[in-house]
């Protein structure tokens, strides 16, 4: 790890995140501190509700209305995402920064066909025409190895199993060739063998287009197979983060080593 | 033996249009055999849509199967008695608004009886709850409290099977084991069979003595689940086995 110079992409620093609720306030994330580099698999894992999700979201200023940033900045490209304008967040969000959720078919339009999803924000970031742009998601079916892409972009979201709408959701996630992709839970909903598929499917693009991935889970033992760093979150805390070899071989915080002993192992 | 399926079919028609005219069957369980003995753990294994929740749903007889039978081992089975489930799912099984308590005698009352309040604090006491939620609504639990609550309940008439529909598939990982590990140690205690259907093949090792595998509603492996995952027959079981690793 130290003998290659690795360069930073993103910087959270001190974030803290808190929300409203009735008259309490609930405090979701604290004091959080997160460098994603260049390249670089970032596993973020806790159980639920340890805050995971919503560090997720703040990188692009996605929360919900009801949730407060209390301190904290996100240093992307020598910017602070937390205090630019409205458009400088939305021109990264999705080109520079791009989501993909659990649920992918939640995340799609259910009454737009494919294609239509597909060309959408390709259209918005990019100047071409809608023939340039429907070329070009066939193009990206092909590249995240969906058959007959011609007819898959007339198909609708229903039509399609949950593995092929991850598929669809990661090509939409990559149109716009990011420097970095939020994975969140991708394939908990899905069953192993195509949750294996997928992820060799990510690793894959991953070394061709050259992005990092900050892959969030509460799963640590699939990080433990393709991250090369993992950020153990804890009551809205990170309270570990350590090379993926250095957090196996010796967990430092309990949590950590409760996670680990937790795993049931084949 | 406790019981045994001979060749259950579950098919389900699938229509379309206004008319509803048929087009074909989904074949959920296709001619499916097994027995299951006492004291043994079956674990059930295959992805989403191959039927192994339909196949539960074929012993707890909330379907009739199209064609087959399963046979119960005779003078064996009340069926409603004997045979407990938990589902994935607690929010969905659990009434909401339901207090646990209400939740826990339900079973006693449905077949008439009368349990003391020591009852239901064994019940507690065997699933690691603790009283003060008896007072509470399904809401205002942990997904593992709810899951542990299903349990408690799904034990109350002292079932002599209990099936287990991907009971920790929604839990968080520490829970996950904490739940195994209870299963483990109730069916030590009282000596019950465990149907334990999941995807993850890992815990179908750690609790299951046999086990099968299904595949679009057929079993393309069956036989004790070491022997099964030493030398995988299937394509599938060794995609799974693949996953896993």
């Amino acid at each position: 790890m130290s003998s290659i110079k690795m360069n930073k992409l993103l910087e959270i620093r001190n974030l803290s995140i808190q929300f409203k609720h009735q008259r309490s306030i609930i405090k979701a994330v604290e004091h959080v501190h997160l460098d994603i580099y260049e390249n670089e698999i970032l596993g973020l894992v806790g159980e639920s509700g340890s805050g995971k999700t919503i560090t997720a979201l703040s990188i692009t200023r996605l929360l919900p209305e009801t949730s407060e940033i209390v301190s904290g900045k996100i240093i992307f490209q020598e910017q602070d995402l937390l205090s630019i304008g409205q458009t400088s967040i939305e021109s990264i969000r999705g080109k520079e920064i791009a989501y993909i959720f659990q649920e992918a078919a939640a995340s799609l339009n259910p009454v737009l066909p494919i294609g239509r999803q597909i060309q959408e924000g390709i259209m918005l970031h990019q100047n071409v025409d809608r023939k340039k742009a429907s070329n070009l998601a066939i193009d990206l079916l092909s590249l995240v190895r969906l058959p007959h892409p011609e007819h898959i972009l007339k198909s609708y979201p229903h039509q399609l199993s949950g593995g092929m709408n991850q598929r669809v959701m990661i090509a939409i996630a990559l149109s716009l060739r990011p420097k970095l992709l939020i994975a969140d839970e991708p394939t908990t909903a899905l069953d192993v063998t195509i949750e294996a598929q997928i992820i060799r499917m990510l690793l894959e693009l991953k070394e061709k287009l050259k992005f990092s991935i900050l892959f969030i889970t509460h799963n640590l033992a699939l990080i433990e197979k393709f991250a090369s760093r993992v950020a153990i979150m804890f009551r809205g805390r990170i309270v570990e983060e350590a090379s993926t070899k250095d957090v196996f071989s010796s967990p430092k915080h309990p949590h950590t080593q409760d996670l680990i002993q937790s795993i049931i192992r084949l | 033996m406790i019981l045994e399926a001979r060749e259950l079919k579950k098919y389900f028609p699938i229509e379309s249009g206004f008319f509803k005219a048929q087009r074909g069957f989904v074949k959920a369980v296709d001619g499916v055999s097994f027995s299951l003995n006492e004291k043994e753990t079956l674990g059930i294994v295959g992805e989403s849509g191959c039927g192994k929740t339909t196949l539960a749903k074929l012993i707890l007889k909330l379907l009739e199967p199209d064609s087959g039978e399963i046979i119960f081992s005779p003078g064996f089975f009340h069926l409603k008695k004997d045979i407990g489930a938990v589902f994935q799912d607690p929010l969905l099984s659990l009434d909401p608004r339901m207090r646990i308590r209400d939740i826990l005698l339900e079973p006693f009352h449905a077949h008439g009886l009368r349990p003391e309040n020591k009852s239901i604090i064994r019940l507690l006491e065997l699933t690691g709850l603790h009283d003060e939620i008896l007072m509470r609504l399904p809401r205002q639990l942990s997904g593992g409290q709810r899951q542990r609550v299903s349990l408690a309940r799904s034990l109350a008439l002292g079932p002599k099977l209990l099936i287990l529909d991907e009971p920790l598939s929604s839990l968080d990982l520490i829970i996950q084991k904490q739940l195994l590990d209870l299963l483990l140690k109730l069916k030590e205690e009282f000596g019950m069979a465990y149907i334990f259907i999941s995807h993850n093949i890992a815990v179908v090792k750690k609790i299951s003595t046999s086990m099968l595998v299904m595949f679009q509603g057929k079993i393309v492996e069956q036989g004790a689940t070491l022997k099964v995952l030493r030398e995988p027959r299937s394509d599938y079981t060794k995609k799974l086995l693949e996953a896993a690793r």
